[in-house]
This record gives structure tokens, sequence and C-alpha cells, in this order.
């Protein structure tokens, strides 16, 4: 439940972390933001009810770049692969959610439910930590580039229904052109 | 009146918690109900607790069974489709834009309070508009929202997808290279359609094999 709320979305949990950890916004950071982001904003234009792998996904890059220090190109790449994995968790879950309500006071299937949630991201976490320790990557700007590539490659999932529609989305990208003078200092 | 409203909204966060693939949200309407409906039915989380204020007066199966379908669709339609995603590329904005992370907090607030309040002050509205519910779907809120939320979306989609390619062309510094890759993913979006996904991760990987391997 605590994974699927909208405080967990990385662009609202780096605050957060930040300030806990005193983590400073650069761009390899704000990168991995953008692609963790826009993965999760358009699993939710492809109907799915929220799942939580893109958040935790995130969370697991940001672990491994920051405090394990591995390059950008590996945390991005075990960010994605943790997302998959979670993705098949959160099935997992859901099957595990019909045999303990079925089996158990329901009281007691809901406190389950939240607490296998909790140890099973955990536990997934700390085996990506051991993972990630045997492992090293060359770091490589070509590899983040096509993974924002890949982000927008999501564009299809846009469904133009009515043509004032598209007419908006190219006035976004006409407002969106116009707009970059304004970070053209930024990068 | 809050006691009760607070509970509800307690107990509705059940509903998406409990969520399981034969059920669906029956287990959720259990603790919702306290036991008194045991039907299946699907909704949006966010209008359990209207739904419950909803099924707490009305007996008939059929009505119930008819508004947790408009609840579903409003809800889906309404916070996962326009709402929510209008919420994150606001904020990632103002990460590309380098603002302050205080101008978080205005789209945040946004979500997080249209989605609770509705939660915790549902039941009230169910109980009390059970003859109205037919005009649900038109009514005022919901026409006025469905009617300019798209419409930001989109706007903000292509706001969005301009910037992207900026940011990654500063990262290239090629043009070449960058024109190459942008017209090679349009082409795979394309050819493989859902499996585009999958083949443009190979296809990182394999560049990241042939730059390391030079």
């Amino acid at each position: 439940m605590f994974f699927q709320s909208l405080i967990c979305e990385p662009v609202f949990i780096f605050p957060i972390l930040s300030f806990i950890f005193n983590i400073h916004l650069n761009n390899s950071l704000l990168i991995l933001i953008i692609i963790f982001q826009t993965f999760s904003i358009f699993s939710l234009q492809l109907g799915k009810v929220s799942p939580p792998n893109f958040q935790i996904g995130f969370v697991s890059s940001l672990i491994s770049h920051f405090f394990l220090k591995e390059s950008i190109s590996f945390s991005l790449l075990f960010g994605i692969f943790i997302s998959i994995i979670f993705g098949y968790l959160y099935i997992l879950k859901r099957k595990i959610n019909y045999y303990l309500s079925n089996n158990f006071k329901i009281e007691f299937a809901l406190i389950f439910s939240v607490l296998i949630s909790y140890f099973s991201y955990i536990s997934v976490l700390l085996l990506q930590y051991m993972i990630l320790k045997k492992f090293k990557v060359a770091d490589s700007s070509n590899f983040y580039s096509l993974s924002l590539f890949l982000v927008l490659s999501q564009v299809k999932y846009f469904r133009f229904g009515k043509k004032v529609e598209t007419l908006l989305f190219l006035v976004g990208i006409l407002i969106g052109v116009i707009c970059l003078k304004l970070i053209s200092n930024s990068f | 009146m809050f006691k009760v409203n607070f509970k509800q909204f307690l107990k509705s966060l059940a509903v998406q918690v409990l969520l399981n693939e034969q059920d669906m949200q029956l287990q959720g309407y259990n603790i919702l109900t306290n036991k008194k409906f045991k039907h299946n039915i699907n909704t949006n989380p966010y209008f359990s607790s209207v739904m419950s204020g909803f099924i707490s007066k009305v007996k008939d199966i059929r009505r119930v069974e008819i508004f947790a379908s408009i609840t579903a669709f409003v809800g889906d339609d309404l916070f996962w489709n326009n709402l929510k995603p209008i919420v994150l590329i606001s904020s990632l904005l103002v990460y590309i834009f380098k603002l302050n992370f205080y101008f978080l907090l205005i789209p945040f607030l946004t979500y997080f309070l249209s989605t609770n309040l509705l939660r915790l002050f549902g039941y009230e509205y169910g109980r009390k508009n059970v003859d109205n519910m037919n005009n649900f779907y038109s009514s005022f809120f919901f026409k006025r929202f469905r009617f300019f939320l798209p419409k930001i979306r989109y706007l903000l989609y292509g706001f969005f997808v301009i910037l992207l390619l900026y940011v990654n062309l500063k990262i290239l510094n090629s043009i070449y290279f960058y024109g190459i890759i942008l017209l090679l993913i349009i082409w795979v979006n394309f050819v493989y359609k859902e499996f585009a996904y999958i083949f443009l991760i190979i296809l990182g990987f394999l560049v990241e094999l042939f730059f390391w391997i030079l």
C-alpha cells in the first residue's frame, strides 16, 4: 500500500531522500528521475493498476548510484531489471492475497499482506545489494542516452483520440521549443 | 460524523491492499461494509468510501453493480488516466527547469488532497446522494474536470517530449548519431509495436557492447 502511494513516485521521494541523506541533484540523478518517472507515467497509460515497480526500481538505482558509488549506466540497468522483477512480485502478491483472505481472518490477512509486501520488497533490495557487490559495469553516456530514447519511444501510448488532442500535443511541442531557451544554460 | 468518516477512510485503504486476481476487491469491501456486502464488484479504490455509503443505503444489487462500474470508469479516467500524469509531468518540469523543490508541493497536494478528501468525505456523500447517483457521471464536477484535464495532459505531453529530445541531444553531442538513433527508435516502434520495449533494451545492450569493444 505504501509503495503504491503518490509519495513513492521518484519525483516526490527524491526530495525526502535528499533531505535525509544530503543528496545533491546532479545531471546523472536527473536522468534517473526522468527515466523512472516516465516509465511510471506510461505504465498508468497502459491501464495497469499503478504497480509499484518503477518507484522501487528508482530507489534501487539511487541506492546503487549514490550509496554504493556504482556508475550511472549500471545503476540504471539494475533499476530497470529490478522494476521488471517487482512487476512479477506484485502479481505474486495479488495471488498470495487471495490465499490469505480465504484462509485467515480478514484482519490478519490485511496485516500479513502489508508485512509480506514490505519483507518481500526489502529482501529483494538486499539481494540486489549482494549482487551489486560482485559486478562492475563501465560507465557510458551513450547508454543512458539510449535509455532516454527508450523512454521517448513510449509516446505511442499517448492514444490520440481526437484532432484537438493532436493539436494540443503540437502546441505543447511549440511551447517546449520556446522554453528551451530557459534551460539552455542548465545542461 | 467525522469519526465515522475517518473510520471509513482507514477501511477504504484495505480495498487496494487486499486486491487479488480471483476476488478482485471483494475482501476489501468485506472490511469496508463490516461483512454485510458479499458481492464481487469492481470500482476505483478512491471511490470505495462513496461506494460503501451507497451500499449502506441501497439493497438492490443491480443498482450497486451499475454504480460500481460508473465509479470504476470515472475514477480510472479522472485520477489514473488524467490527473496523475499531469501531476507527475508537472513535477518533472520542476526538476528539468531546476526550480526549488517547494514547487513540488503544488502538484503533490493537488493529487493527495483530491483523492484523500474524496476517501474521507465519500461515505457521507454516498449516503446523502443515493437518489441523485443517476446523474453522477454527468454531474457538474466531473463534467468540468473531464473537459479540461485531458487537454492539459496532451499539452504537457508535447512539452515533455520536446524537452526529452533536447536533454538527449545535449548528452549525445553528435547530431548525426542522434538522428540515426531517433529514426531507429521510430522504425522499431512501427515494426515491433508492443515488443519494441524489449527490442530496444537488447539494442541498448548491443550498442553498449559495441562502444566497449571500440
